[in-house]
Formats: C-alpha cells, sequence, structure tokens
C-alpha cells in the first residue's frame, strides 16, 4: 500500500510542488496521476521512490514511512518498485537481452537465474525475438516494451510509469497500456502519469487528478476530464 | 558461486572497463602517483640511512677526536697519550697513528684522489689523532677545554718549523655531540621537507586522480542514473570506481618501488661495498632489503589511499542517491 499523509514539498528554490496531499493506494490497484505539466506528478513519483523527501506529512509504501529511510536502505525500497520513463532510458551499447539482465545483475542475481528470468520478461512484452537487437534498431514502442520488461523482471509490487506513452503513436501507447494492464491484473500495483485522454478514458481506472500541488479529483473509474 | 562473489566480479570487471576508458587522464594519473611514491620512498630512504649513520657513531661511543698538528711524530704522542691515561673522566682512547691514517686514506679514496691529497708527500704529512671515549659524555666540554691548553712542552714534544714550545699541539678537535647535533638537524630537516613535499604531491595526486575518476563517472552518467532506479546499492554503483582509483594508486606503488630500488641500486654500487669514508667521517648506506619489505608496504598501503581517496571524493561529488 501507498499512503500520503498531509504531504508538503517545497525546493530549495522556491517551488511549492505540493500542498498538503493526502491519499492511499489498495494493493493491485491501477491509478492514473493526472493534471497538467509543473502540477506535481513527478514529485509525487520521487517521493514515492524517495529520490526526494517531504518537507512534511509522511509517505508510506509497503507500511514503511520512506522519509525515514537510511541512505543504505533507499535500494531496496526501489527493488520494490518498477519504474518506466517516457524516454525509456535504455543503454545504447547494451543488447535488449542485456538491458533487461541489467537489472538482475545489480540485485546481484547469477548468471544462471539471468537466463532464466530475462526470457521470461521478455515474452511477456513480447519481444522474444528481439534480444539479440540493440535500442537503435528498434521502434519506440519496441524500446518502451524493452524498459518494461526491465522494470518487471525483477517481480516488483509496484510499477510506476512515468509518461510511459509520451513519445508513441496511439497504436504503441494502447499496446504499452495493455501490457500494464496485464501487469497489474496479476497483482503488481500501477501508477500511470499521462497527459494521453483518450488512454485514461478507454482504460476506465482510478484518477487522481492533481493541479498545483493539491488533489482536485480522486475518482475510481474515472476519465480524464472532470464530467461532474 | 555465491551472490556476494558474482556482484564483485562485476564490480572488479567494470574498474578495468574504466581504466581502458580514460587511457590518457589514467596514465597521467599513474605517473603523478608514481613521483609522489617515488619522493616519500625516497625521503624515507634518507631518513632511515640517517638514522642509522646516527646509530653508527653512537656504537663507537667516541666522544671526542683530537688531531696534534702534523710536526709531532708518533714517538712525541705518547707525551699526549699520558695526559689521557692519567686523566680519570677518560674511559678509553684510540690512538691513530700516521701510519693508520695513511693506511686509512689509501684505502678508502681512489688512486686519483689519492695521488691529488698526497702527491709527493708521506705519511708524515698526516696529523696523529686520538678517539678519545669519556665515562660521561657530558663532561666533553670540560676535557676539550684541558687538553686544548696543552703545548709543545707538556709532552716535551720538539715544535716544528713556525712553532714555538708554548703553541697548544691540538691542531683540530671534533667531537660527536656536535656531528650527532649537526646529523639530527638535518635528519629534522629532512623528514620536513620530506613531508611537506609528500603533502604537496599527495594533494596533487588526490586531485588529479579524483579528476580522472569524475571522468568516468561522466562517462557513465546514464547507466549510474538507471542504476539507481533500479535499486543498485551504493557499494555496487560507487565500487568500480574506488576500485578503480585503488588500481592506479596499486600500479604506482609497484612502479615507484622498482625505481627507488633502482636508483637505490645505482647508488649503493657507486659507492662500493664498505661506503665511502672522509675522515672520521664514515658514509655506508643501509642494503635496500633492510627497509625494502617497509617501503613495498608502506608504498602500496599510501598509493591505496592516495587512490581510493581520490576516487571516493569524485563519487561523493557527482553520484547522486
Amino acid at each position: 500500500m501507498i499512503k500520503f499523509d498531509k504531504v508538503v514539498k517545497d525546493y530549495p528554490n522556491g517551488t511549492h510542488a505540493l500542498r498538503g496531499v493526502s491519499f492511499e493506494i489498495e494493493d493491485g490497484e491501477f491509478v492514473f496521476l493526472i493534471g497538467p505539466s509543473g502540477a506535481g506528478k513527478s514529485t509525487v513519483e520521487k517521493l514515492i521512490w524517495r529520490e526526494e523527501k517531504a518537507t512534511s506529512g509522511t509517505v508510506f509504501v509497503d507500511g514503511k514511512n520512506v522519509n525515514e529511510l537510511k541512505n543504505k536502505e533507499i535500494p531496496f525500497l526501489r527493488r520494490k518498485i518498477g519504474i518506466v520513463f517516457q524516454d525509456y532510458r535504455l543503454l545504447p551499447q547494451k543488447t535488449v537481452f542485456e538491458n533487461v539482465a541489467f537489472a538482475l545483475e545489480i540485485v546481484g542475481s547469477d548468471q544462471k537465474e539471468i537466463e532464466k528470468k530475462v526470457p521470461t520478461a521478455l515474452s511477456i512484452v513480447g519481444l522474444s525475438k528481439k534480444a539479440d537487437a540493440f535500442p537503435s534498431e528498434l521502434s519506440g514502442g519496441e524500446q518502451q516494451r524493452t524498459a518494461l520488461a526491465r522494470a518487471i523482471v525483477n517481480a516488483p509490487d509496484i510499477i510506476i510509469a512515468d509518461e510511459p506513452t509520451g513519445n508513441l503513436d496511439p497504436k504503441n501507447s494502447i499496446e504499452i497500456m495493455k501490457l500494464l494492464r496485464a501487469i497489474n491484473n496479476k497483482g503488481t500495483t500501477v501508477i500511470v502519469t499521462t497527459h494521453d485522454k483518450n488512454l485514461v478514458d478507454t482504460m476506465n481506472k482510478r484518477v487522481i487528478e492533481i493541479n498545483k500541488g493539491v488533489i482536485i479529483r480522486d475518482e475510481s473509474n474515472g476519465g480524464y476530464d472532470n464530467e461532474q | 558461486m555465491s551472490n556476494k562473489t558474482v556482484q564483485f566480479g562485476r564490480i572488479l570487471k567494470q574498474s578495468f572497463k574504466g581504466l581502458l576508458r580514460n587511457k590518457m587522464m589514467v596514465f597521467a594519473s599513474f605517473l603523478v602517483t608514481v613521483i609522489t611514491l617515488t619522493v616519500l620512498g625516497a625521503c624515507f630512504a634518507v631518513a632511515r640511512n640517517i638514522n642509522h649513520q646516527i646509530d653508527l657513531y653512537i656504537e663507537k661511543e667516541y666522544s671526542l677526536s683530537v688531531y696534534l698538528r702534523a710536526s709531532i711524530s708518533d714517538e712525541e704522542a705518547k707525551g699526549f697519550a699520558k695526559i689521557l691515561d692519567e686523566d680519570e673522566r677518560v674511559k678509553s682512547y684510540e690512538y691513530v697513528s700516521k701510519e693508520d691514517a695513511y693506511n686509512d686514506y689509501r684505502d678508502n679514496y681512489s688512486e686519483e684522489a689519492f695521488d691529488y691529497i698526497f702527491g709527493e708527500k708521506d705519511k708524515d704529512f698526516l696529523p696523529v689523532s686520538f678517539n678519545i671515549t669519556l665515562y660521561d659524555s657530558d663532561q666533553t666540554g670540560e676535557l676539550l677545554e684541558k687538553l686544548i691548553l696543552v703545548n709543545f712542552n707538556d709532552i716535551n714534544a720538539e715544535p716544528g718549523e713556525d712553532e714555538v714550545a708554548e703553541n697548544e699541539v691540538i691542531w683540530e678537535y671534533s667531537s660527536t655531540e656536535d656531528l650527532m647535533n649537526k646529523v639530527i638537524k638535518i635528519r629534522n630537516g629532512v623528514n620536513i621537507a620530506g613531508i611537506l613535499i609528500t603533502a604537496l604531491l599527495v594533494f596533487f595526486s588526490v586531485v588529479i586522480i579524483s579528476n580522472t575518476i569524475m571522468l568516468s563517472v561522466f562517462a557513465r552518467k546514464k547507466e549510474i542514473e538507471i542504476m539507481n532506479h533500479i535499486g543498485a546499492t551504493k557499494y555496487y554503483i560507487e565500487g568500480p570506481f574506488i576500485v578503480e582509483g585503488c588500481l592506479i594508486g596499486l600500479a604506482g606503488a609497484v612502479a615507484a618501488v622498482f625505481i627507488l630500488k633502482g636508483i637505490y641500486g645505482l647508488i649503493t654500487g657507486a659507492m662500493g661495498e664498505g661506503g665511502v669514508t672522509a675522515g672520521v667521517f664514515k658514509l655506508e648506506l643501509l642494503p635496500f632489503g633492510s627497509f625494502g619489505a617497509a617501503v613495498i608496504f608502506g608504498l602500496i598501503f599510501v598509493g591505496c589511499v592516495i587512490g581510493g581517496l581520490g576516487a571516493m571524493l569524485a563519487a561523493n561529488r557527482h553520484i547522486k542517491n
């Protein structure tokens, strides 16, 4: 479970990113986080994976107050969270297989484990045949699917996708969303930030809308726009 | 293989990759480290040798050496010896005859130098001398005050040309106390200069290694960012850079040891067996082996610390959690 309790986040440059935000996300939920640029969506994500610390209020992930985590505990929090970015963040000199294996290497998996888990992850995202390709040889959709495979290969409890379809055409965007839904159906919590109205409307999931650092809407089975 | 071993293998692989990535900077860091550690090792060797020299004098226990005028013969010097025999402050003395002094020069100088000093002159050109040991070396000054007043009359010696019976017979003296004080001053000076120079060089080494590692960090910036997000530990992310720095320091230390051993060998070789003697002052270098282990382990340790420290500075500054 993720729980924000009256979370305030001010940046040193004077920006008030969040002004007292509270919400809860249950295990296994699928949530869209929407709002205009600069609304505070990214700050919410960064607070969850402890790239940033709340100025006041508490952020709980999996029952732990992440504000109180020691630096050496942070990597272990992040291993429970798979992160997908708009710009994929793949290593250009590594193949698809190696990019996915990278996530296992850093947590200390041995070669045997890597050879078992990477093909499974690649088959989930439908990239088994592209295992030896380099990112530059892939389409945007394929690169994002590689990033998704890397995010799920460690079997995280939570997937956070930051504008995952921002650089993709509608067809590929829908593919990525289908994958995220399939991952969610297996019990993984999925949080997606997006500007894509169509996707949000089609998926019909919980929507948390943030504007100017406050939650202005939290609606289950919501659409992109406030219809009330 | 355990997970830890696998992880360590990956860290080691990354550090070697890092070394190959910025060859020029790595080489520059290596050179500076070699210079730093060579100077450090040289200072250590000089200090050890000066201490050894001091020990040699302490061993001999001479407090005072006096040289009589050259006109005084071995026979006449017996009168002076009698004065020493009768003085209760004197524990013992070593008599160095004209012959002994002559042989000493002949044995310890090259033929050319010997010819230059003596030319046509024979052993009579040299003074006789006494190396005196006191019961209490604090009384050296008192004894010297007495001896310095001894004249030709006192020992029934015949004054030479341009000399009169009232002239003092002591031509020159040196007390080991003075010499020791000088040597200790030199040693302290060498130590302080060595520490200052080494500190400055260590600083340069740390800075340049830090810059080298910074380039390595920049080259892997994207990878580091991804590693951070996937949940790599600080140990896994920073390990390769620290190892990379330590490897530069280690290589520098090994090279410095070889350079020191080579130079030291050349110097001891040039000095020949038994060292160089100038009058009573004998310079003899310790064999490299006698302090080699301390130099090797010391330099390797310092090299690794310099490399590791430089790398840590770069990692702490440029790697965000």
